[in-house]
């Protein structure tokens, strides 16, 4: 369990995502700053509405791709991270 | 004062200046109503409106420095040391003070994109766009890409724009061209109208002549990168990301690599 994984995740208001062909970018109306994200990143962000911590997540992800726990937690975490890296999510 | 109408697409510009040079310019520039464009648009009702009051002996001469934008309620001013311009919150009524045909030019850009967006129906583009085979092709790239090379090598193809492309969405969602009243060089108007958009070029100087498909999210991130539109309300940067992902959506887009000379003609269809 790391320090993240039961921290209350919010997502940035005011992003605009658009998905083309499989890939989703997440537009900062404030900043104007534009990030792309996979498929998969595009469903993590669409997913920390309902669930908003990284446990909440990896269950979830775990379950419905029936993937193991462990491994789906270390790479939602690396993704998260830099979500909030670049701004997109913030935690308390 | 002189007046002045232009019907583009589906929408009616009119034009209130003050003085003759102005209305000439203008004049030169927008295609002036017919008697049949009539007060209606075929199917799809009314046309849109708006109404522009230009004034000159504004100001200075530009000076490099930016845009200033200021908004409420009722309106939205730009300012820069060679115009100022109030519109409405709408953008269907405004009033224009200009230093000279520069000034002019920028705040034309600047005002008519803006509208177009407001109501989703199109957009600005910094690009140059050629007809080939009853398409329209766009070019864009950085400054010094090549997209004026573009015009110039494609002669005897009608040119619709060499700086500031016209892009309308149709109610049915199709792309259409119009010939761009707002031009760098060859400032008088073509031959061709309007023409339904083709395909989107990326321009890459290159030793060999090619083209490769770019991706629907590297076309959006490119092409909003060089829509008019000074940012300055969320609501109306989320109706430009809509409209730009409206054309990526419905359009091809390709890297094209070229020299400065025609060849690249072959490469596209």
């Amino acid at each position: 369990m790391t320090v993240l994984a039961n921290q209350l995740l919010q997502r940035q208001e005011f992003i605009e995502t658009a998905e083309l062909d499989g890939e989703w970018v997440l537009l900062d109306l404030d900043s104007h700053s534009i990030t792309k994200v996979n498929e998969m990143g595009g469903y993590i962000w669409e997913l920390m509405e309902n669930c908003p911590t990284i446990s909440q997540l990896t269950d979830r992800i775990a379950a419905e791709f029936n993937a193991d726990r462990l491994q789906v937690e270390a790479d939602v975490e690396a993704f998260v991270a830099e979500l909030i890296r670049v701004g997109l999510v913030t935690h308390d | 004062m002189y007046l002045y109408q232009s019907v583009i697409g589906d929408h009616r510009i009119r034009f209130v200046v003050q003085t003759e040079h102005l209305k000439e310019w203008i004049a030169a520039r927008f295609p002036e109503e017919r008697q049949h464009d009539g007060a209606e648009n075929g199917e799809s009702g009314p046309l849109e409106e708006a109404v522009l009051t230009i004034k000159d002996f504004y100001g200075s001469m530009y000076d490099d420095g930016p845009v200033e934008i200021e908004s409420d309620e009722d309106s939205v001013t730009y300012t820069r040391t060679d115009y100022r311009m109030v519109a409405s919150a709408d953008y269907s009524r405004v009033e224009l003070a200009v230093f000279d045909d520069l000034a002019l030019k920028h705040a034309l850009i600047n005002w008519y994109s803006a509208w177009l967006i407001h109501r989703r129906k199109g957009l600005l583009i910094h690009s140059s766009c050629v007809v080939e085979n009853g398409k329209a092709w766009l070019f864009v790239g950085h400054s010094g890409a090549g997209k004026s090379t573009v015009t110039e090598l494609s002669a005897p193809r009608p040119i619709l724009s060499d700086e500031a492309t016209l892009l309308l969405l149709g109610p049915d969602g199709k792309v259409t061209i119009q010939d761009s009243p707002l031009r760098s060089e060859n400032e008088e108007r073509g031959e061709v109208s309007a023409c339904e958009l083709g395909g989107i070029h990326f321009l890459i100087q290159s030793a060999d002549v090619r083209r490769d498909p770019v991706s629907k999210v590297e076309t959006l991130v490119g092409l909003m990168d060089k829509v008019f539109y000074w940012k300055h309300n969320k609501l109306e940067t989320a109706k430009m990301i809509a409209v730009c992902r409206e054309v990526v959506q419905r359009t091809p887009a390709y890297n094209l690599y070229f020299q400065k000379n025609d060849t690249f003609w072959g490469q596209i269809s």
